[in-house]
């Protein structure tokens, strides 16, 4: 590891700390969110489903864009913003936080969701026959069942957020220390035909990327919860 | 009888359904409820209704345990639905069901905690010992066998205190021998009790074990509804039963052994010799030097196959159980070769299946004096 120089430094650090709000962030907002996609009726849960999971077909520049038209001080939620005297989200951390929470978003919830549709419904009656409630339920059924989902959703929205590059390109811009993330010093790297750096910072991400996988694959899903169905 | 409070459940319930419609009312004492019938016949749909685990916006009706309101929906008006969880009930479901994430121990203390009348796990000791729980404490649902989990059903069911006990078929998933150690710990439990339990079953053993009323439900309707006894000796609910219609009655056990290894058996007047091997395990291990007088009345179940009808007492054969009665009723089918006679015996309905060609050649009529003859039986406690 002898190229890598502060610069580089602090993209690691910078990216670590964004990745981990980001995944905080994620699973709080996904666990009941999954939670209610699993156990509504409502004709509101195609569309919010398909607003969730769109991301995912998107091209991160489309995000990106709007999430910029939004934001601007022109932008309707910028202007907004502008007149609550909130600072713009437009090139500073926090709007990098909001945006991979959305960015994010379906790559948390889809694994807790399938983890808690697997939930059998007869164990669910049964402890509302005991006197658990609908509360209760969710914290001392539903939660723990989907442990294994939940876990598999924080490591895929960690490293998801690592990786994320257009979005950020797009409303982040480039300033060192706020919202210059790996992906952005890579690149930066290439542009300058800096292919030594590039390579240290790219192999050490694959490395990483494998390693995490190859950990939630082969040990996590086995140990967490052996009895689990499916 | 909204006047006296007393334990009980009244349950009234109309909903349409696609293949048929669930019209019912009933009253149901303190006590073993049984509600038995064909498959599809609206038992489940009835117990979970019972413990508002379905919710539908089409029921009409409303459930009263010990005259207090869970649920009332009259047609077209504001209903007022108690939560399942709020409710104070014991459920048994078909298949043995425990929380997965949790031990047998932590199962039995999640339901606990969450009771209305709470207490420490230590006063379960009694229930636990019973049930034989004690070596499966600390092991996970998944591993334990059918037998073993059901066991742990039953026991979180009791721990709770419940004011209603629902069981739906809690022995079919089981194999015979735990059928009948779990039967037998039901019978003990029951007596402890005194809440209405209801008791969705198909087996006529375990009616002739438990049932102190019987519901027979066809379609979604009551069929028949009473004392358990009453029901079974009625011919018309025998008639559908067929070969499997039975009745039991009351008798007394007066001697345990004797040199013949048979128990005698008192039954009004007669006096009935069974093979020891008809008593249950309980019974099988009763000292013989018990009093007689002590001796506690035992249900004894009669096959309507397992009898015959004679005009004469047997004089040269091998039947040797005979009890005189008169028959009291007479179920007549051209297109079956069976009828049904049922016979007064002492007061207690005995039920006999014979054949229309034998019936009509005794020349039996109502009235008739006749003998029965019992080829076997079964003591059920």
């Amino acid at each position: 590891m002898l190229n890598i120089s502060p610069d580089d430094w602090a993209a690691i650090v910078l990216t670590i700390k964004l990745a981990s709000t980001v995944t905080a962030i994620l699973i709080v907002l996904s666990t009941p969110l999954a939670w209610w996609l699993v156990q509504t009726q409502s004709w509101f849960k195609a569309p919010v489903i398909a607003v969730v999971a769109m991301p995912v077909i998107l091209p991160p520049t489309v995000l990106g864009f709007y999430f910029l038209v939004l934001l601007s001080p022109t932008g309707w939620l910028g202007s907004v913003l502008m007149t609550l005297n909130v600072p713009s989200l437009l090139f500073s951390f926090t709007g990098l936080v909001v945006t991979s929470v959305i960015y994010s978003l379906p790559f948390v919830v889809q694994p807790i969701y399938l983890a808690m549709k697997g939930i059998p419904q007869a164990t669910l009656e049964v402890a509302a026959t005991v006197g658990a409630g609908p509360v209760d339920r969710f914290f001392s059924i539903v939660l723990p069942l989907s442990r294994p989902g939940i876990i598999a959703a924080a490591v895929l929205g960690f490293i998801h957020t690592v990786g994320e590059f257009g979005v950020v390109l797009m409303i982040g811009g480039n300033i060192p220390q706020q919202t210059k993330v790996l992906s952005i010093q890579i690149y930066d790297h290439v542009e300058a035909l800096n292919y030594g750096a590039a390579h240290v910072l790219s192999g050490s991400l694959v490395l990483f990327s494998f390693v995490v996988l190859l950990v939630l694959y082969s040990v996590l899903w086995r140990r967490i919860n052996p009895s689990t169905v499916e | 009888m909204n006047t006296c409070v007393k334990a009980g459940l009244s349950v009234s319930l109309r909903w349409p359904r696609k293949n048929f419609d669930i019209d019912l009312e009933l009253t149901l004492p303190a006590g073993v409820n049984v509600l038995f019938g064909p498959s599809g016949s609206g038992k489940t749909t009835i117990l979970r209704y019972l413990a508002g685990l379905d919710r539908d916006a089409n029921y009409v009706g409303q459930v009263r345990v010990n005259d207090i309101c869970w649920f009332k929906a009259v047609k077209g008006y504001k209903k007022y639905q108690l939560a399942c969880h709020k409710r104070s009930i014991g459920y048994v479901f078909q298949t043995p069901s425990l929380l997965p994430h949790l031990t047998v121990k932590q199962n039995l203390a999640y339901a606990i905690r969450r009771s209305a009348e709470s207490q420490p796990l230590v006063a379960l000791e009694p229930l636990i010992a019973l049930l034989k729980l004690a070596p499966l404490l600390h092991h996970m649902p998944h591993q334990l066998s059918g037998g073993e989990a059901q066991r742990v059903s039953l026991a979180r069911a009791f721990i709770v205190k419940p004011k209603l006990l629902l069981l739906d078929e809690p022995l079919s998933a089981l194999d015979a021998l735990h059928k009948q150690e779990l039967l037998d710990f039901m019978v003990s439990l029951f007596a402890t009790l005194n809440i209405p339990v209801v008791y969705v079953t198909h087996s006529l053993e375990e009616v002739a074990r438990l049932a102190q009323t019987l519901t027979i439900l066809d379609r979604g309707k009551v069929k028949h509804s009473g004392q358990a006894q009453g029901v079974l000796s009625n011919l018309a609910v025998a008639a559908t039963l067929g070969r499997n219609a039975c009745v039991y009655v009351e008798a007394t056990i007066r001697e345990y052994d004797n040199p013949w290894c048979l128990i005698k058996v008192a039954l009004g007047d007669a006096e009935l010799y069974f093979p020891r091997s008809v008593l249950p395990p309980r019974l099988a291990q009763h000292n013989t030097l018990l009093s007689h007088s002590n001796n506690p009345p035992v249900r004894l179940k009669i096959n309507a196959s397992d009898v015959s009808l004679a005009l004469q007492p047997p004089q040269q054969s091998s039947i040797q159980n005979c009890i005189q009665g008169i028959i009291d009723r007479v179920w007549l089918d051209e297109l079956d070769a069976h009828c049904l006679v049922s016979v007064d015996v002492g007061g207690q309905i005995i039920i006999v299946r014979i054949t229309r060609k034998s019936f009509s050649e005794l020349a039996l009529a109502c009235g008739t004096s006749v003998f029965v003859l019992i080829k076997s039986v079964v003591i059920t406690g």
